[in-house]
């Protein structure tokens, strides 16, 4: 029994010396002395050497984490030659939410949820840009077909950019050479590696860099015109060069009259707003040679 | 200041048969066991507290993190206290795990008329019998299954105090960690391209719409990687300190006489054990007065 009992003595006093001695290493003098500096500077150092010996480019996406609101500017020349310009700002945690939700985005049963995901990720830009167009197009006076003409000649505007969701770029593909310059570049030649998971930017991000293929340009768009309350929708099929997405309305003339697509009862026309050419209208799909399985995605 | 009401439910009532020498030695051993419990799970919420702001870095997050790793630790650590703490008595444990025997002794037993002192007293002797069969009883022999328990015990007490050891050194060495940071960050500003370089400067980089509240690093993984080189052999002496004083209460508990053999889970024991007879005595009553009952009573048809 006294030999049980002294194992309690001496864990009782193992552990509360154990405790005096962690209290003690928390004391500021002994800390210094046990942590070494130098070893640390030794490791930041081999650290750049690691750091310099990357020549990897690193994705040009400046406005990652930007500190401040981002003041954007667009303008832009309609169908008409009228000039049009908009001033509106992101918030910088907007921004990088996109950016965050986009990337961590990893639920792809379905692309119609992505893609309205997308849009409830930038909600704000949306609304802000919004804001600015409908304050503009009130103060011009611009009604029906012109509000169409005015939004969308806006998305077609900066050139077409591709979008991978691979390390592709620079490549040659659709007849077209594409460097690893991820921008929009005015030949047309602007083109951007690991956009995950879908190749599609969100509409904040689209915003903020103007960068969007199809898909991307297509979506905000759709999301722009839905908010100033008309019936859009987001289609995709087959245009002879693979799949496609483009925007499409319903409920208004066509410009130039072509293919439809029908969905629920609806007559939707097809608008081409991947560039700003003056056959790239509503309605007009014929710059494509096929027009197979299209369907609506969105409405 | 009797801290081990809290933990384990300790009560003066418990050892009414026990003397005023064993007494005072179980308050004292469970009041130790309840203070060193108390320290391990205070260390703990301060981890938990740390992780949370190196990885949230607002002390609006920091502190629902240390509230719940502190009350996860809490919980964990009881489970494992509790398991330890079994009746060391072979002939207690398996009068307590098989009561089949004391039973066997009432199967022939007319007991329809007792009355139920006459049940307590039966129950009162039987506890007495215990008592003094449990001075002179054997420990209990591990089997397998305790062995395995055992290591499962010891490897979650050693997941737990790892955990801890390592977000109590992050706070230990903050501003250590700090300086060699900013060191880095400096070394860092003429190189301008490359994509570590780039992630290496957004870890460095306060976070959007804020600044840094405890390590100035996002990364969690960096930030180990300069506490481990920096501290070298020490980080792994004072992990070991961390890991005793997490093992310390554990071993307490399963080779201290007080425990296992104390007076408190032996009178808790022999309580459990006279409650179930009492009940098997009663139902075994009302079985018998039952069958008279039945047997006096001629069947009838309607």
């Amino acid at each position: 029994m006294s030999n049980r009992s002294d194992i309690l003595r001496l864990s009782s006093l193992l552990f509360w010396a154990t405790l005096t001695v962690l209290i003690l290493f928390m004391l500021p003098g002994l800390k210094n002395g046990l942590y070494n500096k130098e070893k640390a500077n030794l490791w930041a150092e081999a650290m750049m050497d690691t750091l310099k010996q990357d020549t990897l480019t690193p994705p040009p996406l400046p406005f990652i984490r930007p500190s401040k609101n981002i003041e954007i500017q667009w303008s832009w020349r309609d169908y008409h030659e009228n000039r049009h310009e908009i001033r509106f700002t992101v918030s910088p945690k907007d921004s990088a939410r996109a950016v965050d939700y986009r990337n961590d985005y990893n639920s792809l049963f379905n692309i119609r949820q992505l893609y309205m995901d997308f849009i409830k990720v930038s909600k704000g830009p949306l609304d802000s840009l919004c804001k600015a167009m409908k304050m503009d197009i009130q103060s011009k006076n611009l009604t029906g077909q012109e509000v169409l003409d005015y939004v969308v000649s806006c998305i077609q505007t900066p050139p077409y950019t591709k979008i991978t969701n691979r390390n592709e770029c620079p490549c040659f593909d659709m007849n077209n050479y594409w460097t690893d310059e991820c921008a929009p570049k005015d030949d047309r030649t602007g083109c951007c590696n690991n956009v995950t998971p879908f190749a599609v930017y969100t509409p904040t991000e689209f915003i903020l860099q103007k960068t969007g293929d199809c898909d991307t340009k297509a979506l905000i768009a759709y999301a722009v015109l839905k908010k100033l309350g008309y019936h859009a929708a987001l289609i995709v099929g087959e245009a002879g060069t693979g799949k496609h997405a483009m925007l499409a309305l319903t409920g208004v003339r066509p410009v130039i009259q072509s293919q439809v697509v029908r969905n629920n009862g609806r007559i939707y026309y097809p608008w081409e707003v991947t560039n700003k050419y003056a056959e790239y209208k509503l309605g007009n799909m014929s710059m494509w040679p096929n027009w197979n399985n299209w369907e609506v995605i969105c409405d | 200041m009797n801290l081990g009401k809290y933990i384990f439910g300790i009560r003066e009532e418990d050892f009414r048969r026990a003397t005023e020498k064993e007494r005072n030695d179980q308050f004292l051993s469970y009041n130790l066991l309840s203070a060193m419990y108390f320290i391990l799970v205070i260390f703990s919420t301060v981890a938990g507290g740390c992780y949370g702001l190196l990885i949230f870095q607002d002390w609006a997050l920091a502190i629902p993190s240390a509230i719940l790793f502190g009350g996860i630790c809490f919980v964990l650590l009881l489970l494992v206290l509790f398991l330890n703490l079994t009746t060391g008595d072979a002939w207690l444990y398996n009068t307590m795990t098989d009561m089949t025997t004391v039973f066997n002794r009432h199967e022939q037993e007319d007991l329809s008329h007792a009355s139920n002192h006459q049940l307590h007293l039966i129950v009162e002797s039987h506890e007495q019998e215990i008592r003094t069969a449990s001075m002179a009883s054997p420990d209990t022999t591990p089997t397998v299954s305790m062995i395995f328990v055992s290591i499962i015990k010891l490897t979650l007490l050693l997941i737990i105090s790892c955990a801890v050891a390592n977000g109590m050194e992050l706070w230990m060495f903050q501003d250590q960690i700090n300086e060699s940071l900013s060191t880095i960050k400096t070394q860092m500003a003429p190189i301008q391209s490359g994509i570590l370089n780039q992630w290496t400067q957004e870890m460095l980089d306060p976070p959007v719409h804020g600044e840094f509240t405890f390590i100035h690093c996002q990364s969690p993984l960096m930030t180990w990687e300069i506490l481990a080189i920096s501290l070298g052999p020490t980080k792994v002496l004072i992990d070991m300190l961390f890991y005793c004083l997490f093992l310390i209460p554990f071993i307490l508990v399963r080779k201290s006489r007080q425990y296992a053999h104390g007076a408190y889970l032996r009178e808790i024991a022999i309580r459990d054990i006279s409650i179930s007879y009492m009940s098997f005595l009663l139902t075994q009553r009302k079985c018998q007065q039952l069958e008279e009952e039945i047997k006096q009573t001629p069947p009838t048809v309607s």
